[in-house]
């Protein structure tokens, strides 16, 4: 007997590894340098350039302008590099006024929704080595870790005298630090598989029996819910199109966004934002509304956040229906892209799943936690840009900005629907991971608690 | 009649609750020290007055809860606890709260089907039974509720009381289904504060004072000491 659970618990936590490996073998990892970094202070705000140039000159189209405001203290600047093409030399101009800068470092980087790594850096040794002052700047002498630059006049500027190409080619070309960190979580999921036996209560023995009741229990509750009404489910479609056209109205009609393509960008937000914040907070409270349920007959509790999930996933397929026939309205096409959604939306669902297990998990014992986790989700709403676009926020937040999944998800459902690009992968990938991790750990404290919530006072 | 390998096995068990919400709060013990087996085929009696524990240990023999201290063996037997209209929501018909309710007790698909027809019959409910249970009278709810629970089979039987329910023809016939189901050769466990249905129906007693056992054995015997227990109290 408990060599064949040792052998089940050991061929489980094999395949989730195994599983993990050929997914991160899939995945793409590729990593480009995007980002021009400038650390330095000087004694007064001012605008700072950069010029790329191809070989053919200086051009104020191939240049960036990015303005320096604190001046207490060492800052980095960032420029984005161009998109297509390499460039060969650079023309970094220092301000429109004369002043003693300190200058500690120029840095090759590349950040992504989720990253900022340094790929190539010049130092202030580096820098006297590879750069030399060109107008307006008396003198550049090493000063402890950073140089002194004396800018006489309202045009200084240095400038690169290698060949750029050749370091931008040997920059390396694999994010490997995400790709290990992905590797450490897929071992940690297979050692969680290993110690957690079925952490939901669910063998095999039983599946068959609970997915039976899961789905019919979601059948039911839909059904209730339709027999409440007159219109009955003909609301899971007027409702949605009452909301979009609330905010067609009000947006594209009043606020004269009329022409650009902020309503479809807001519904499209506002949409997949519902499907996370209704699967959240109904799933959080499954368990203890199921209080009456779990007294009479033992059940895998997981079933009751399960089953609400699904509910509301069933609410989303109509309304997310109505969103793309409205995009086509308003003139967008299928693309080849739309082939991303089902990855999307299964990314979305594991990651929703995980927050719901998690809650639904301590809720019973914590019932104040509702009205914590409706604020949350209020605060959560407006930084997940769901009304702006990631290109309003400053490029030093980004790193920030992404860190939440949502901003990734409603950010790649646009690139799909609206903008004919592919999901940002490897963002995905870590949602992914950390989802899968968070639902075996949300999981693994209800079957925890599952004898102890029949006896907590609903 | 009955195995010497006991189905269910308590040992010095105790449950206790948490009086304020959550998990906080003191603590107040439902079952102190309760122990007896349950053997294959027979029909145990739990006897003793109300707010001794009783229901505590049903939902302990069912598995809904766990023993804070003692030891609890269920040696792999589906047990589970005769309840009425178990999930029935409002807004479904007769038909599809007999598969919801089913199903939360442990019925396949399948096997409700097969015994819709059975169900739908002994609750007498004709043609109501394609029409949401909101509008059924009360007595209705209750026919149909008995209905569904007289098909569960699992291989160890709770019954909290049995009581008719329904009209007076109803409960009759109820009562004499419930009876005759505790009469078959199943293993049942019976709880009842009714020292004369205990008698009548039970192999076994056990009696229960205070979450403490105080007594275990021949019905006869164990009812005597319950009865000289309660002159004397």
């Amino acid at each position: 007997m408990n060599n064949k659970f040792l052998f089940r618990r050991i061929s489980l936590a094999l395949l989730v590894f195994a599983l993990g490996i050929a997914v991160l073998q899939l995945g793409d990892f590729k990593i480009l340098p995007n980002i021009l970094t400038v650390e330095l202070q000087a004694p007064q705000p001012d605008n700072y350039q950069i010029y790329y140039d191809f070989g053919k000159g200086i051009d104020e189209t191939q240049s960036k302008t990015r303005r320096l405001e604190t001046t207490q203290s060492f800052t980095n600047l960032l420029f984005k590099l161009p998109t297509v093409g390499i460039p060969k030399k650079l023309r970094i101009d220092l301000g429109m006024q004369p002043a003693k800068i300190l200058l500690k470092s120029i840095r090759i980087e590349s950040q992504g929704r989720l990253y900022r790594h340094t790929l190539y850096e010049w130092d202030a040794a580096a820098i006297l080595r590879d750069f030399k002052p060109e107008h307006d700047i008396a003198s550049m002498t090493p000063e402890g870790s950073h140089l002194l630059v004396q800018a006489t006049g309202n045009d200084a500027f240095l400038s690169s005298q290698i060949d750029l190409t050749k370091i931008f080619e040997s920059l390396p070309k694999n994010n490997d630090f995400a790709k290990n960190l992905l590797y450490f979580v897929t071992a940690l999921c297979a050692v969680l598989v290993f110690f957690i036996e079925s952490p939901t209560g669910l063998t095999v023995n039983n599946l068959a029996r609970f997915g039976e009741l899961i789905l019919y229990k979601t059948y039911a509750d839909l059904r209730a819910e339709t027999e409440r009404t007159y219109l009955g489910f003909l609301w899971w479609i007027f409702e949605p199109i009452m909301y979009m056209s609330v905010f067609y109205i009000m947006f594209g009609l009043m606020m004269g966004h009329r022409t650009d393509d902020y309503v479809p960008f807001l519904l499209v937000g506002l949409t997949i934002w519902q499907w996370f914040k209704s699967c959240l907070s109904h799933g959080s409270e499954s368990i203890l509304g199921a209080h009456g349920l779990i007294t009479q007959i033992y059940l895998p509790k997981v079933i009751f956040p399960i089953i609400l999930i699904l509910t509301d996933t069933v609410k989303f397929i109509f309304i997310f229906s109505l969103l793309v026939i409205f995009l086509w309205l308003y003139g967008y096409s299928v693309t080849i892209h739309y082939l991303a959604l089902p990855i999307l939306f299964f990314v979305q669902l594991l990651f929703t799943t995980s927050l719901t297990f998690i809650l639904a998990a301590v809720v019973p014992f914590l019932p104040d936690l509702r009205f914590v986790v409706e604020n949350v989700l209020q605060a959560v709403f407006f930084v997940s840009g769901v009304f702006v676009a990631a290109s309003i926020v400053p490029e030093e937040y980004l790193g920030y900005y992404y860190l939440n999944p949502m901003t990734n998800l409603i950010e790649d459902y646009r690139n799909v629907l609206m903008y004919a690009k592919m999901p940002d992968w490897s963002s995905l990938l870590v949602i992914m991971a950390i989802s899968v991790l968070g639902i075996i750990f949300g999981a693994y404290l209800i079957k925890r608690f599952e004898h102890i919530y029949p006896k907590v006072m609903p | 009649m009955i195995d010497n390998d006991p189905l269910l096995e308590l040992e010095n068990v105790g449950v206790c609750y948490r009086r304020k919400r959550g998990v906080f709060g003191e603590a107040f013990w439902a079952l102190k020290d309760v122990s007896f087996k349950l053997y294959h085929g027979e029909t145990l009696g739990v006897i003793g007055r109300n707010g001794v524990g009783k229901s505590t240990l049903l939902r302990l023999m069912a598995g809904i809860i766990k023993p804070n201290r003692g030891q609890f063996t269920n040696h792999g037997y589906h047990v589970s606890l005769l309840s009425m209209q178990l999930g029935f929501t409002g807004y479904l018909t007769g038909r599809e709260n007999i598969l919801l309710s089913g199903m939360l007790m442990g019925l396949r698909r399948h096997e409700i089907y097969e015994k819709m027809d059975a169900i739908i019959e002994f609750s007498e409910l004709g043609e109501f039974i394609e029409r949401p249970i909101a509008t059924y009278s009360s007595g209705m709810v209750a026919r149909l509720g008995f209905s569904i629970a007289l098909q569960a089979e699992p291989d160890i039987l709770l019954i909290d009381e049995i009581l008719g329910v329904g009209d007076e023809e109803f409960s009759q016939k109820s009562m004499k289904a419930m009876r005759e189901r505790i009469k078959s050769n199943k293993t049942i466990v019976f709880v009842s504060h009714n020292a004369v249905l205990v008698q009548q129906l039970c192999d076994r007693v056990v009696w229960i004072e205070e979450g403490v056992t105080r007594a275990e054995g021949d019905t006869t015997a164990v009812l005597n000491d319950y009865h000289h227990f309660l002159h004397v109290g």
